[in-house]
């Protein structure tokens, strides 16, 4: 039976030697991603040879060493020579794993002579993006899962990409040394794209640095990979990579951006318009705690539906999606929203004031918004600025842990 | 249930000593007694932290959120980790220990019985913390087992609870080390030397130094979480100055030894099984003593390697990568040794021996994956994944739990004068072995293709193995409930077992003592050439 | 019987002691613990 397995366990090793990554790590697309399937694969090897061995005389033993069979019992239990080699050899063997190893680490972790450096910060639950250095800098953005509700609640089909999509990739030009310098606003996560292998703690109050450097375009795909609450199996991450034309059109067209949010802030909005878009908002930022009925979570998250902030006061419903809810000097999971605009703000408090058994009737304007978010004393863009001190700082504090391997 | 391993095997005699029924279990200081409830109170616990992994393994298996939400999710992996640990693994062995080492080393008893029966008391509180938290407003504590902050602090009151009732099972873990360190120093029979001493003796020396030395650290660290939670301190809260990271150094000071405070004793148990089935005496005694004491020397000086991913210096990755390494070598001498007793042995195949050899065969597999995971680049790109959830149930449930199972099989005639039924013993083990290997071997491909652990949902191209895995585990579970009836049926209707039940055994709880083993033995201790 | 009840009046003295060293070795760890938290701090 065991003979069976074995057997079994062999064959479905053989199309990972094939380099499947059905059964293997996913095919990497950087040359350290390389090194490391390469060193997987030798320390693999290594094990199964000394497996097979060690088990074949045990396998031999239980064959031919049966009392069933009539084999008598030996009477020894030491033999000096054999024990030293059992020991000197295994040893000899993990300094010939060793060495490849550190080699690998070593240009691992040297983050130094990057392209492009990028701020990640990890928070429940998404990932924001400051491009801090190299083209496109000043380009800053959220990124959350695309993936709808309904299909992780299994009332639609789930597409291909089913928990691994995002609204908005983080967008690299290919070649490049991309350095990611890593923090968190809340709790640990942990930035993780398998194929560029690069996963790195993000670690409130600290930062932290990994790098990767894409050998081909394309899309690839990761998740974070430290537990951060409830939804840390929805905080994906997608990395597109493009070519350096393409790397350079979508830096300008990022640019263009802002300008398009100050013309959607000036528009008139109605009431059902805003409620539309709210609606999405929702989707996107809000509904995995309060939920698609408003209901909430009882004991866990508050419902919207007959809240009294809700159907209370505008100030003080804005209010709480600009600085989020504060017990005890702490902010608790509900967050400060301040990074979706105005519109989206006043689009999401509208929806909300206006869905379920709420029939307020009454629009929230992004001019409200607006104003209560400049009256504050943490704007978005004073907060934003000096998280990009700090970031900026530590780069320039922060010799690369991995120096020793420049060379390389 | 108790009741009834004493009550139908042991004389009459024995009834004149102590008060029965329940009172009998709550004031008894026979060590007998003490390890037959530890036994079952791990077993209990068992049940309930199966009970969670099949309620994971459910909702994983097939994509999408079906049987609970991504909160209650993490509640069940949090409370499983935790029963599973401190609740089940850890008192089997104890109860081990409790029956076995005063009968092992010739002694009449513990060498504080009344503490002895304190440590088994302080635990079934503490399990009630635990169970309770559930139903607590907020929920159970679902930060992971590892109680990482700053996740930690953001918990309900659960998390208190499941931070006393860590604090009450590590003091229960110190008096009992205490108490066994005490007794094999000092309550040998006369001749038996240190190096004279079963190994399973050994192992749970050397075990005792490591909860002594490991425990007080957890304690430390979780009431550091509570100052947090509810002080205002800031140990680990970067805003007022603290270091999340700091917590997992802490944490993994104690909880990389204590890896090996659930491995060390399994060692022990095998190390007694496979030369009995061998008839043939243990190869190599004296340097699985010293390799036992090699890894737990090693254990505190690796825990780093769980946060190779938090981004310490590249020296310090260097420095736990090799002594990390290092464990391999003393691991390999145990492995080689338990194989060189079975060669030209003259071996049967009883079910202790075959859960034997099952642990030896996939604790070798856990093992190597170990040697992959201490090799930090690789250890990078499996961090928090499934691939580790594969290592490390291979290490406790292939590993310890498989080693608790031969154990038992082996020990049942001494402890209650009767025979188990050899072939649904034999069932037992099968189905355990390929349900194991069913929920736990395609994790390995789950982790190394990219899935992280303590995810509620997957991507798609996840799917057929978390099916596999999850029918594996429901096969698994279902097996544990062979293995209590086969025991039910020992102690109320197995035939009557002779006082030397294996013909390979030497120790003096088979050489010196009849089946049952009477309530008092050794009240006179004997000598020992 | 009697000679093993006289043993363990022996033994008893012995074991307090033992058991005494071992405590002050759990405490030890957790003083070797707050020192180093404390320096950390």
């Amino acid at each position: 039976m065991i003979g069976k397995w074995t057997t079994g366990a062999m064959l479905a090793l053989a199309p990972a030697l094939a380099g499947a990554s059905r059964y293997n790590l996913q095919d990497p697309n950087s040359a350290l991603g390389q090194d490391i399937y390469d060193l997987h694969h030798l320390i693999l090897w290594v094990c199964v040879v000394i497996f097979v061995g060690v088990f074949g005389f045990m396998f031999y033993a239980i064959l031919k060493h049966r009392k069933s069979a009539g084999h008598p019992a030996a009477h020894f239990h030491e033999n000096t020579t054999v024990e030293v080699i059992w020991t000197v050899i295994p040893f000899v063997i993990l300094i010939g794993i060793a060495v490849p190893a550190t080699r690998t680490l070593v240009h691992q972790r040297d983050t130094s002579a990057a392209d492009l450096t990028i701020k990640v910060t990890g928070y429940q639950w998404k990932w924001g993006y400051d491009y801090l250095k190299g083209d496109g800098e000043g380009i800053s953005f959220f990124s959350t899962l695309a993936t709808p509700r309904e299909q992780i609640d299994g009332t639609a089909p789930k597409g291909e990409n089913y928990l691994l999509e995002v609204d908005q990739p983080v967008v690299v030009p290919v070649g490049k040394k991309v350095r990611l310098v890593i923090t968190a606003a809340d709790v640990l996560h942990a930035w993780w794209v398998p194929s560029l292998a690069a996963k790195q703690d993000a670690i409130p109050g600290f930062v932290r640095d990994t790098w990767f450097k894409a050998e081909r375009e394309g899309l690839y795909r990761g998740q974070c990979a430290e537990l951060c609450g409830k939804e840390h199996g929805f905080m994906p991450i997608v990395v597109n990579v493009l070519s350096a034309e393409k790397y350079a059109a979508w830096v300008n067209e990022r640019k263009q951006k802002p300008a398009a949010a100050a013309e959607d802030a000036n528009k008139q909005w109605t009431l059902a318009e805003l409620s539309a878009r709210g609606r999405k908002v929702f989707a996107e930022n809000c509904v995995a705690c309060h939920q698609g009925d408003g209901m909430g979570i009882p004991g866990s998250f508050p419902a919207l539906n007959g809240s009294k902030v809700v159907t209370g006061s505008k100030q003080a419903q804005i209010a709480t999606v600009l600085h989020g809810v504060v017990r005890d000097g702490k902010v608790t999971l509900m967050q400060p929203f301040r990074q979706l605009s105005d519109v989206d703000l006043a689009a999401v408090l509208t929806y909300t004031r206006n869905s379920w058994n709420n029939l307020g009737g009454e629009a929230v304007m992004p001019a409200e918004v607006a104003a209560a978010r400049s009256s504050s004393p943490q704007a978005l863009h004073g907060e934003r600025a000096s998280a990009l001190r700090i970031a900026a700082s530590a780069l320039h504090a922060a010799a690369p842990a991995g120096h020793a391997g420049a060379a390389r | 249930m108790s009741t009834a391993v004493h009550d139908h095997p042991h004389g009459h005699d024995d009834h004149a000593h102590h008060p029965s029924g329940l009172a009998r279990y709550l004031t008894t200081t026979n060590h007998k007694d003490i390890g037959t409830m530890y036994l079952w109170f791990s077993f209990a616990m068992f049940l309930t932290g199966g009970v969670m992994a099949l309620v994971i393994r459910a909702e994983l298996f097939q994509p999408g959120l079906q049987v609970v939400n991504p909160d209650f999710f993490n509640q069940m992996t949090t409370l499983h980790g935790l029963i599973m640990v401190f609740g089940a693994i850890m008192p089997a062995f104890v109860g081990f220990a409790n029956w076995q080492i005063p009968m092992m080393i010739g002694a009449p008893d513990m060498a504080f019985p009344r503490l002895n029966n304190w440590s088994f008391w302080l635990l079934p509180p503490a399990a009630l913390l635990l169970v309770t938290s559930l139903f607590v407003p907020g929920g159970a504590a679902a930060a992971g087992w590892t109680l990482y902050p700053p996740l930690t602090v953001q918990m309900g009151m659960g998390m208190d609870l499941a931070i006393f009732a860590v604090h009450i099972l590590g003091m229960s873990s110190i008096l009992g080390s205490i108490n066994i360190i005490t007794t094999l120093l000092n309550m040998r029979a006369p001749g038996m030397t240190l190096m004279k001493m079963p190994l399973f003796c050994w192992t749970w020396l050397i075990t005792a130094y490591l909860l002594l030395a490991a425990m007080p650290v957890l304690a430390g660290a979780v009431t550091m979480i509570l100052t947090d939670r509810h002080f205002g301190t800031h140990f680990f809260n970067p805003a007022g100055g603290g270091d999340p990271v700091l917590f997992q150094h802490i944490f993994w000071f104690f909880g990389h030894p204590e890896v090996y405070i659930i491995a060390i004793p399994a060692f022990g148990v095998i190390s007694q099984v496979i030369p009995a089935f061998s008839r043939k005496p243990l190869f190599g005694y004296t340097s699985m003593v010293y390799a036992t004491a090699s890894i737990a020397i090693l254990s505190f000086i690796v825990w780093a390697h769980h946060m190779y991913t938090t981004g310490m210096p590249v020296q310090a990755q260097l420095f736990f990568m090799y002594a990390t390494s290092l464990i391999a070598v003393p691991t390999g001498v145990k492995v080689f040794n338990w194989v060189a007793t079975m060669w030209k042995g003259s071996l049967s195949f009883e079910t202790p021996m075959l859960f034997a050899i099952g642990f030896l065969f996939l604790f070798t597999i856990g093992g190597f994956t170990g040697l992959v995971l201490a090799i930090v680049p690789i250890d990078i790109q499996l961090h928090d994944t499934y691939y580790v959830v594969a290592h490390f149930h291979y290490v406790m449930v292939a590993g310890a739990l498989f080693a608790a199972f031969a154990g038992v099989y082996f020990w049942i005639p001494k402890w209650t004068g009767r025979m188990y039924d050899e072939t649904l013993g034999k069932w037992h083990f099968w189905l355990s072995f390929i349900f194991f290997n069913m929920a736990f071997f395609v994790q390995h491909f789950l982790g190394l293709a990219g899935m992280p652990r303590r995810i509620p949902d997957y991507a798609l191209q996840f799917a057929d193995f978390n099916m596999v895995s999850s029918i594996g585990a429901f096969g698994f579970g279902l097996a544990q409930l062979l293995f209590l009836y086969v025991v039910v049926k020992c102690i109320r209707s197995g035939e009557q077992a002779p006082a030397k039940a294996w013909e390979g055994a030497d120790t003096l709880e088979w050489t010196h003592l009849p089946s049952p083993a009477p309530y008092h033995s050794f009240e006179t201790p004997p000598m020992v050439k | 019987m009697s000679t093993g009840a006289e043993l363990n009046k022996q033994r008893a003295r012995k074991n307090l002691r033992t058991a005494l060293v071992l405590g002050l070795l759990a405490l030890a760890s957790l003083a070797a613990f707050a020192h180093k938290v404390w320096h950390l701090g």
